[in-house]
């Protein structure tokens, strides 16, 4: 038995490096490996437009790649042929911009893909470019030998705290659409960098041109297409509707008519269904919002009353936010902010013996919203 | 059979190792697509049903007499003719089982580490791995059960430790009335690695110290199964919620691949996917030696007769080898398709499985009484 049980060891070790043909293909050479870390995909004459890219080193900038045909392994095996100096390794992509075209003819495709793909993980953050294609994202972003993968892990970052978009996992992508018929994923939009460069530092024009690309709030994806983003102020309502509230800034008008700055710092939400006779009749939602005074630009003397007025201004800017939200989910018809599993779980058996489907109910509920702000701190200032 | 003896505790832990085969195979995918957020809680619910034919097996094995294996046991109750349809029905049931194994187990490196690979290649080094399994005493086989053991179950530990982070309530919450009658659908596969796992060490029961029967130890071992399955359950269904692990056709090696360990290691599933070649060599070995072993009682040898070595083909050992290749070939052509797999996977083997041990059992039960009384 010794002897199988070390047969079996050899086997483990023997199989991954040498053998058969099909083993045999796993076996990279390290020198030869282009790691690929960003995915883009658009839609391109019924077919699919590819385009990959690698990180930048001292040495030399970042490797991008981009190619068409008529399914994404069709377009893979053309990189692959045209980069055959280099073997494409895609088992570390880090994310999948999406183009809005290729997101507005539907995504199914390409969720499917993930799915099947022995390489892609499941948690593969999606990115929707608003207003552009993910090739022009994958090929232009950045600049001074850096790519789209080093901007994106400063978006990563930027979005594990910012209150205004979030990253969405493809598995959870995937679920919503399939549980709620609809689901929201992470808007990014591509910008000319120079823009900010030229301000910030007063100089020329750069010849070059290269993109930025920055989060934006949320698209909207219902039954697995595009249908909608999500402003700025409506994403940040998303936040307190999910309980997933991060760092974002509002600006109000203080008493004085001067301009306030205020950072969200915290907060969340509770839903409750209201049920009249069995019929799902409407939604009360009380938000519950934590801030900082961040910035101020009136001349007025900033005592209690002065931050009372700002923390009712809060309250109904927040609830301006919040409303907005849930009335696009309503008009949209398309329950992207996952309300359904919350009046499942508030009465399953009512839930079940709804006579529609929570999503076309969305439209005929009335909202009950109350909001209740509290500044937390002031910074390095005594206000009052 | 003292050279050949082991303790049960050391029975039940190859039970257990075995079991670790149909349990990442069936259990996370397919209940949730039977029994949607319920599903962490089918091996539960398997429980009571699971437990009484555990108790009606322990009854049975009482009937025994010394050294008797299941084969045996059916033979002496059965009488003649009837008993050696059984054993014949038992024998060619293992050698499918094992094919089976060899196939499934194939299939999966294929489609998770080795994408452009055939998944004869697997099926023939495995084919070749169990016969020698097959060909060595049973005792070691239960003696490998208990070196890997530690090493499968940590590992499966480690796993839904780092997977807890990435759990979701509402993927798991809310239970519903409405969800009953597919939770208890559910059941079936969790009722089909009990009682599977179960079955087989019966073609082993012989081999034990203890007196027969032991339905406490029975019942301690299925509780033990039961929350390993309803673990993988919790990761599985509560990462990726019922919806995405239905259509996965291994949800558990694809959470494997999201994990990242302390921000620096990543895509281990590779590694994972092959530790589970362990318990594929454990259950087809076992089950190439019990098809073997009922073949040999029909052929009128005595399949418990000592022999020199492994290498030994005397006293109708020669079966071995012959069953080897008959399981390995038969591995290579079954289920071609990915879909005619996943209906052999998912109805066709449980299905047999289930019949087999909710009929035989009672069965020889009955008849066993009868005849003492």
């Amino acid at each position: 038995m010794r002897t199988v049980f070390t047969l079996l060891l050899c086997l483990l070790l023997i199989l991954p490096l040498a053998g058969q043909r099909g083993a045999h293909a796993n076996f990279r050479e390290l020198e030869q490996l282009l790691v690929i870390r960003t995915m883009g995909l658009d839609e391109f004459r019924g077919g699919v437009q590819l385009s990959l890219a690698s990180s930048g080193s001292s040495e030399r900038g970042p490797k991008r790649l981009q190619a068409s045909g008529t399914s994404v392994t069709a377009a893979m095996d053309r990189l692959s042929s045209f980069s055959y100096e280099e073997d494409l390794f895609c088992a570390h992509i880090e994310q999948l911009l999406i183009g809005e075209k290729e997101a507005e003819a539907g995504l199914d495709a390409a969720l499917a893909y993930i799915e099947r793909s022995p390489e892609l993980r499941l948690d593969l953050p999606l990115y929707i470019i608003k207003g552009g294609t993910a090739t022009d994202a994958v090929m232009n972003v950045g600049g001074g030998g850096q790519g789209i993968c080093e901007v994106m892990e400063a978006v990563h970052l930027s979005l594990a705290r910012r209150g205004d978009s979030g990253e969405t996992p493809a598995s959870q992508v995937i679920r919503d659409n399939e549980r709620y018929g609809a689901a929201l994923i992470c808007a990014l939009v591509c910008r000319d960098a120079s823009e900010t460069e030229q301000s910030a530092d007063g100089s020329g024009e750069d010849a070059t041109k290269p993109l930025a690309a920055a989060p934006e709030g949320y698209a909207v994806l219902r039954d697995g297409k595009l249908c909608r983003y999500l402003t700025k102020e409506q994403s940040i309502a998303v936040g307190f509707l999910k309980n997933r509230v991060g760092v974002a800034e509002v600006q109000l008008r203080d008493k004085y008519g001067g301009m306030a700055v205020l950072e969200l710092t915290g907060g969340g939400s509770r839903i409750e269904p209201v049920w009249t006779e069995g019929v799902l009749a409407g939604l009360k939602i009380q938000c519950d919002v934590r801030a900082a005074l961040v910035e101020t630009r009136g001349s007025g003397i900033q005592d209690e009353a002065y931050l009372d007025a700002l923390t009712a201004a809060l309250e109904e800017q927040v609830a301006r936010f919040v409303t907005s939200t849930v009335e696009a989910s309503k008009a949209l018809e398309a329950d992207f902010l996952g309300l359904a599993a919350i009046v499942e779980r508030s009465d399953p058996a009512a839930y079940q013996a709804l006579p529609q489907p929570f999503s076309a109910q969305l439209p005929g509920l009335e909202l009950e919203l109350t909001v209740s702000a509290r500044l937390n701190h002031a910074n390095d200032r005594k206000d009052v | 059979m003292g050279e050949e003896s082991y303790s049960r505790t050391q029975l039940l832990t190859l039970g257990t190792i075995i079991a670790l085969t149909p349990a990442l195979r069936l259990f996370p995918g397919q209940t949730a697509a039977l029994a949607g957020r319920a599903a962490w809680l089918t091996a539960v619910g398997a429980l009571p049903l699971g437990l009484a034919w555990l108790f009606l097996l322990s009854r049975l094995l009482r009937l025994r007499q010394a050294g008797e294996n299941l084969p045996e046991l059916a033979l002496r109750l059965l009488g003649k003719a009837a008993g050696k349809a059984v054993v014949a029905g038992l024998g060619l049931w293992a050698l499918l089982y094992a094919a089976f194994v060899l196939r499934a187990g194939a299939d999966r490196l294929v489609g998770t580490v080795y994408p452009h690979s055939s998944p004869w290649v697997f099926a023939l080094v495995m084919g070749a791995l169990a016969l020698a399994g097959a060909l060595a005493r049973p005792r070691s086989l239960v003696r490998m059960a208990r070196l890997l053991r530690p090493l499968l179950l940590g590992i499966l530990g480690v796993l839904f430790v780092f997977a807890l982070p990435g759990l979701r309530l509402d993927n798991l919450w809310p239970i519903t009335v409405g969800d009953l009658l597919p939770a208890l659908k559910g059941t079936l596969p969790a009722l089909d690695i009990y009682s599977g796992a179960a079955l087989a060490l019966c073609f082993l029961v012989g081999g034990t110290k203890e007196t027969p029967g032991g339905f406490r130890a029975l019942a301690a071992w299925v509780l033990g199964i039961c929350v390993i399955l309803t673990a993988l359950s919790l990761a599985v269904t509560g990462s990726f919620g019922a919806e995405l692990a239905a259509t996965l056709a291994r949800p558990f090696f694809a959470l494997v691949r999201t994990l990242v360990f302390f921000r620096t290691v990543e895509r281990v599933e590779a590694l994972v996917v092959t530790l589970w070649i362990f318990p594929d060599f454990l259950c087809a070995s076992l089950f190439l030696w019990a098809g073997q072993y009922c073949l040999r009682l029909l052929l009128g040898q005595n399949p418990r007769a000592p022999h020199r070595d492994s290498l030994d083909l005397g006293g109708g050992r020669w079966l071995i080898p012959l069953c080897a290749v008959a399981v390995t070939g038969l591995a290579i052509l079954l289920a071609p398709q990915p879909q005619q797999l996943e209906r052999w996977s998912r109805q066709l083997i449980p299905a047999i499985n289930l019949a087999l041990c909710f009929t035989l059992v009672p069965v020889l039960y009955i008849v066993g009484r009868k005849k003492q009384t």
